[in-house]
């Protein structure tokens, strides 16, 4: 062949590989992107619960197994009283102390909003004040305007978070409405006012509170904001006025005016006789594992007239109060999980049977239809208050593929396919607490679990002690005094939980508190049941502990726990740098082996806490763990995790390397270990079939480019029984690599550049392949 | 041989009867010192509601005895501290008197101090008592009512707007049983608490009461210290502040005896042995309240103490007289010619104010604060003192009434003028010739010193903790703790399992020019791991010890012996 029309040849078939690489690349990148959860930085923790999809896990490697006991307080930030707020605030009813928000971490500020609304921006690197913002509003104007109240909230707030598209920190305010902060000058940038205002079918009044839910979902593909406007906590509790709010959910757009896109309702509209509300939206939901199609078809009158009875409309007391936890938004299906508070009337649910739903109910919303996508209601018909009340988080799983993750106060854990909202795996965690001896009764015993097949169970077993009208007399499961487990305070999680994407491992508490139920107040056929805010008398358990776990996101097995024989604690675990980070009543931070779950270090800050830590980077590039303590009320219900009313300001700190340890880290060599090859196959019960390769995990005692790339394709298709083949490489076992630290940004972007290495990796694949066609053809 | 028990508790504010502030232990020093591991920390009274009910008291100096760790918050709670645990081992909430009791606008009196005696934390309350409590649980083991200490003012007595004041712990003269105490740190028009008592622990019952003002319309401030006692020869040596009002002499000329003095006094009586006045006839604020040093120089037994006008002086205890003093050179001077009294030997009995005749506002230097406001340390034949340069604009207002401070605004004294600045001396205990200083730019340092372990212990209002090598000055280890500065001294002990221990109390306490009034403190416990302690040790038992050396030498030469006669043998066979 002539030389020349060799090399044209050549060059042809390079212009193909790339183009065949760029084509791949091009393919492949913008579905990564968005397949992974935004903000999940090494950086910042922007969300409530770290990155969008609430893991509670930040890729940052500088603080790790290896220097844990070189960790210190660097800086101590006390936070205002409440007695700062203005004359305005100060007359809601029940302001609380404190703050109750893990603090947020932003290109190396640190962020606190206090539960009286001040919110507090601080220097990463030295704790300095940058600047303060209050939050205010006058009650009584805002009264005469809305259908609102300043209620006996409790107004305590959950969570905060950093929107970076309009460099702004979003949070609720107390009066149907929500504000972005400026984030470099704390100047109010907008603030979105009368959510309440003209609600279809409300009929009650919304309540001063910021604790509609944790935080502002947002969905920056579709330009939303989504926000909640819930009923009342335990509704005919807080009874300052006759009706109680219908809880609302809703997209608003996020450039001024501001327009309401679109209302998902949880809970049914005042005053209107609703036969279907409760099996409206049966084909597209569960009560635990049953399919709500599989109920209707044997009990359909068990599930008609929810709220309600037959042919009237709901009560005045009907209605479903906050989501607590982050509103989870998966930026690639326009999706967003969330899942909500218990409902109304509470706890007498004579004149309002039926499943309750939308209330202590898991759901997905499509964010571009706004219309509800799948719901799962764990525990129809409760008159506990066993609701949903922590985050849920969104994970990738080498198992099932994307999944929904969260389990309600009564211990199971659903994980729920992502699109469908249909169980991959259902964990009963209070088997796994009885055999560890964590309570000594068979906890099937401390409950009764109505049957959403059942008619009885639907509309007749109508309070816990029934049919029992007073102490003594026998009930169907329970003779008063009882014992019910678990107590509702915080229920069986009591916080929220942490996913290690590396090691596809699932972190949480595991409480046992118990409850005595000495006497129930409400107990009477028709009773309107607002007894000045009693519905029962109890007893709280001396039994009052917790394990730490790590269970196994595919199969639920434990993989380690540990047992702690206090109280219960709201100070959710964080995983990063190999290390589970967890804070307790007594005071201590300990740190965790994320695979082994020794500890490596505790220390002590002297005071409760009950807020999760968060990590973050200053602008040294230092990462720090940041922490409120001391903002609690000490005495009295310590175990019970203080359920965020503070009575105490609470102080800001921040931990992180001793400069010696720093300067160490800094200029240390990197010893990488990682898992060795191996071949999972597994088979389980999903509906597709999924060829994973290349998932790498590996740690590293400080930062380095040698580290951790994950490298993995997702393919599926439709099937009713699915056959899973995962195919694991790295490096061989014991390998070690030693590298001087050239950048700690490249490491150190997680899921950023896990996408980047996944995109050169199908490149090079694609390279690959066609040099072996190549060559073959040659 | 077995560990020492040197240093292990710091009974006494300034760590025993001297008030040296030197704990002589050696186990963590300065070669060991960047080894130190942070194991807890303590948010002080956490339940206050710091904002919006300020104050400015500071939390008093610690104490450590057994393991645990004793103070007064800003909130006036006594508590013990198990120190490995960071647990309130009991609390006691002292009284906390309206500000309007005492007619204190500005500042809040407080409990500078503590002290360890006969098993007890004893404290001079807020409303004159003297309290002691069972240093293991808390119990209420005695106390003197507040008549015994404060009986001697008139009902009528009106209080006075003021500046920072602080009571100091009662001294225990042990032999006789007799607490020493001063009740001023309060002031009052037309009562006198310018006064020192002795107080029988048995009986409550008054044993001598010594006044230092002639009149009851005088006042001069007592009241910081901690106060050194000579249990042998039982004398007890005591600074006095300035006398009042502090800015306008009109009304007292002369030159004000007792005021800014050094006194020695006889415990069993009273009597006042001898006296030193640093600074007659003070138109300056100045004063003598900080701590004073019993030390003993080639078998002269001394008394160190520096003034607030900056001049370190030291006497024989014996006679009160001055051996020798230090100027230190950095600290500026300006308008305040009688405080230069030990230099020139000279001073204006009749000067009514500092720029007189002029009315208008004036420049002094050292300012309102004084050039001194931490305590001093003896150790390694040194004296350490801290200075520092923050000068004060005063305009001075006539008095007219009792009780007027002959200031136009005292809430604008605290302002400063021109460049602020620290400078830490290390002075030679016998000449008073410096032996190196340590410069700190930008704030006055304030609050105390430690030594230990050939360290000098700096807490500072820059948020760090300086550890400096006491021989040669140099920075040997520095910890930050952010923003929040910190001024209460540092105190180093062991706490119940032996491990050695360094206490630092951050924020919690006014700090010149930094904004820490919000902050209640909070307390930080350092120990050094056990693999970096040095082994300091000393013979309890020398008969049997040396006996088990010579025991042990006497077989080492015999083995030696055996080895050497075989290698002889077997090298003969060959």
């Amino acid at each position: 062949m002539d030389p020349k029309m060799l090399n044209v040849k050549r060059k042809s078939k390079i212009t193909l590989l790339s183009v065949i690489a760029i084509l791949s690349l091009s393919t492949i990148m913008p579905a990564l992107a968005f397949a992974a959860p935004s903000a999940n930085s090494a950086s910042n923790w922007e969300y409530l619960n770290g990155n969008s999809w609430a893991q509670n896990y930040s890729p940052q490697t500088q603080i790790n197994q290896d220097n844990v006991e070189a960790l210190e307080v660097k800086w101590i930030f006390p936070l205002g009283s409440k007695v700062l707020a203005s004359p305005a605030m100060q007359s809601l009813s029940r302001l609380a102390e404190g703050a109750s928000t893990p603090p947020v971490v932003v290109n190396g500020n640190v962020y606190v909003l206090s539960n009286w609304g001040r919110m507090y921006a601080a220097d990463a690197k030295t704790g300095k004040a940058l600047w303060e913002h209050d939050y205010t509003i006058d009650p009584v104007e805002i009264a005469s305007r809305l259908p609102w109240a300043n209620a006996k909230a409790i107004a305590h707030n959950h969570g905060f978070q950093y929107w970076e598209k309009g460099n702004a920190l979003l949070s609720y305010g107390m009066a149907c409405d929500f504000y972005g902060v400026d984030a470099n000058t704390g100047e109010m940038s907008f603030w979105v006012k009368d959510l309440c205002l003209d609600v279809p079918g409300n009929g009650g009044i919304y309540q001063s509170s910021m604790a509609n839910s944790a935080t502002i979902g947002i969905y920056d593909k579709g330009d939303q904001f989504i926000v909640v406007q819930p009923g009342r906590i335990h509704s005919n509790i807080a009874d300052v006025a006759p009706h109680d709010s219908r809880h609302v959910t809703m997209g608003i757009n996020q450039n001024a005016p501001y327009n309401v896109e679109w209302r998902v309702f949880s809970s049914p509209a005042a005053g209107v006789p609703d036969k279907d509300w409760g099996i409206r939206e049966c084909s597209i939901g569960f009560f635990r594992d049953i399919p709500c199609s599989e109920a209707l078809a044997v009990n359909r009158a068990g599930l008609e007239w929810d709220y309600a009875l037959p042919n009237e409309a709901p009560g005045w007391w009907v209605s479903v109060t906050a989501n607590w936890g982050q509103l989870v938004v998966d930026e690639e299906t326009g999706t967003m999980y969330t899942q909500t508070g218990n409902q109304g009337p509470y706890s007498n649910m004579s004149l309002a049977p039926g499943p309750r739903l939308f209330g202590s109910t898991i759901m997905a919303i499509d964010l571009d239809a706004g219309v509800r996508q799948w719901w799962l209601q764990p525990f129809p018909h409760d008159p506990y208050d066993y609701d949903c009340n922590w985050s849920g988080i969104l994970m990738d799983t080498d198992a099932f593929g994307k999944v929904y993750t969260y389990g309600c106060k009564e211990g199971r854990y659903f994980v729920m396919d992502a699109e469908t909202g249909k169980p991959h795996l259902v964990v009963d965690i209070r088997d796994d607490m009885y055999a560890r001896g964590q309570i000594s009764t068979d906890p099937h015993s401390l409950v009764y679990e109505p049957d959403p097949r059942s008619y009885y169970d639907m509309r007749e077993w109508n309070w816990i002690s029934y049919p029992a009208h007073v102490v003594g007399e026998p009930g169907k499961f329970c003779t008063l005094p009882c014992t019910v487990f678990p107590y509702w305070s915080n229920g069986m999680f009591g916080t929220d939980r942490a996913f290690d994407p590396n090691t596809q491992t699932y972190y949480m508490y595991e409480v046992a508190l118990q409850v005595l139920i000495r006497e129930e107040h409400s107990y009477f056929e028709g009773e309107r049941n607002y007894n000045g805010g009693r519905m029962f008398s109890t007893s709280g358990s001396p039994n009052a502990n917790l394990s730490l776990t790590a269970r196994d996101i595919e199969t639920g097995d434990i993989k380690w726990s540990w047992y702690y024989d206090h109280s219960q604690t709201r100070a959710a675990p964080i995983t990063t740098g190999g290390l589970v980070i967890a804070s307790f009543s007594d005071s201590y931070m300990r740190f965790f082996d994320k695979n082994t779950g020794e500890v490596l270090r505790e220390i002590n800050t002297g005071a409760y806490i009950e807020i999760q830590p968060t990590i973050g980077k200053d602008d040294d590039g230092n990462s720090k763990i940041f922490s409120i303590i001391g903002a609690n009320r000490r005495a009295g219900r310590a175990q019970y995790g203080g359920a965020g009313l503070s009575a105490t300001p609470g102080t800001l700190i921040a931990v992180g390397l001793s400069d010696r340890a720093a300067a160490e880290a800094a200029t240390t060599t990197v010893t990488t270990t990682s898992r060795t090859t191996r071949t999972l196959t597994s088979t389980s019960t999903t509906t597709s079939i999924s060829t994973s390769t290349s998932r790498t995990t590996a740690t590293s005692t400080t930062t380095a480019t040698t580290t951790a790339m994950s490298t993995r394709t997702l393919t599926s298709t439709s099937a009713t029984t699915a056959t899973q083949t995962l195919t694991q490489t790295s490096t061989a076992p014991g390998q070690t690599q030693t590298a001087t630290v050239t950048s700690e940004v490249t490491e150190e972007v997680g899921m950023s550049s896990t996408v980047t290495y996944a995109a050169i990796a199908v490149a090079v694949i694609a390279i690959i392949g066609a040099a072996v066609l190549y060559t073959r053809k040659q | 041989m077995q560990q020492s028990l040197t240093g292990f508790n710091w009974y006494h504010p300034g760590y025993d009867d001297s008030v040296s502030y030197f704990n002589p232990q050696n186990a963590l020093n300065k070669d060991n010192v960047i080894h130190l591991e942070q194991d807890w920390m303590f948010p002080l009274n956490s339940e206050a509601k710091v904002h919006g009910n300020e104050t400015s008291r500071t939390t008093s100096h610690p104490l450590m005895a057994n393991g645990i760790v004793y103070l007064i918050d800003r909130f006036q709670l006594l508590m013990g501290l198990d120190s490995q645990e960071a647990r309130i081992h009991w609390a006691s909430q002292l009284s906390t008197p309206e500000p309007t009791s005492f007619g204190l606008e500005y500042y809040d009196v407080h409990s500078r101090h503590l002290n360890y005696f006969d098993g007890g934390i004893w404290v001079i309350d807020l409303d004159c008592s003297i309290k002691g409590y069972g240093a293991t649980n808390g119990a209420l083991l005695n106390e003197i009512p507040p008549n015994v200490l404060c009986g001697g003012i008139p009902a009528e007595a009106i209080p006075r707007e003021t500046m920072f004041r602080s009571i100091s712990s009662p001294v225990f003269y042990e032999k006789e049983r007799i607490i020493i105490a001063a009740p001023s740190g309060f002031e009052t028009m037309g009562g006198t608490l310018s006064y020192i008592m002795g107080i029988s622990v048995d009986t409550g019952q008054t044993v001598w009461k010594t006044s230092l003002t002639e009149s009851a319309q005088e006042n001069l401030v007592l009241g910081m210290g901690p106060w050194p006692i000579d249990q042998d020869k039982g004398i007890v040596y005591i600074g006095t502040g300035s006398p009042t009002p502090e800015w306008n002499a009109t009304r007292r000329p002369g030159a004000n005896l007792y005021s800014n003095s050094i006194i020695a006094l006889d415990t069993s009586t009273g009597e006042i042995l001898w006296q030193y006045q640093t600074i007659p006839h003070d138109l300056n604020g100045y004063g003598c309240t900080g701590n004073l040093v019993l030390g003993e120089n080639d078998g002269q037994q001394m008394v160190y103490g520096a003034c607030r006008n900056g001049y370190l002086y030291a006497l024989d205890a014996e006679t009160g007289d001055l051996v020798w003093y230090f100027d230190p050179p950095s600290v500026k001077r300006m308008n305040s010619e009688n405080a230069n009294f030990v230099v020139t030997n000279n001073y204006d009995p009749s000067k009514p104010w500092l720029n007189y005749p002029s009315t208008d506002p004036a420049v002094q230097c050292p300012g309102v604060f004084g050039a001194v406001s931490s305590n001093i340390v003896l150790a390694y034949d040194t004296v350490y003192v801290s200075t520092f340069n923050r000068c004060s604009r005063v305009e001075v207002a006539p008095v007219v009434n009792v009780g007027d401070n002959g200031v136009v605004a005292i809430k604008d004294l605290g302002t400063p003028v021109g460049p602020v600045n620290s400078t830490v001396y290390a002075v030679d205990a016998s000449t008073g010739e410096v032996k190196w200083n340590h410069f700190f730019d930008g704030f006055a340092l304030k609050g105390g010193l430690t030594v230990s372990g050939d360290v000098l212990y700096v807490p500072s209002p820059d948020g760090s903790l300086y550890a400096i090598d006491t021989s040669i000055g140099s920075e040997v280890w520095k910890r930050s703790f952010g923003l929040l500065g910190s001024a209460i001294p540092t105190l180093i002990g062991a706490n119940a399992y032996g491990n050695w221990t360094l206490i630092q109390i951050v924020a919690g306490t006014p700090l010149l020019d930094i904004e820490v009034e919000h902050s209640t403190g909070f307390l930080f416990k350092f120990s050094i791991p056990w693999e970096f302690v040095a082994t300091t040790s000393e013979t309890i038992s020398p008969a049997a010890d040396n006996l088990g050396y010579t025991i042990y030498a006497v077989v080492a030469v015999a083995i030696v012996l055996m080895i050497a006669t075989m290698i002889f043998y077997l090298r003969k066979r060959r």
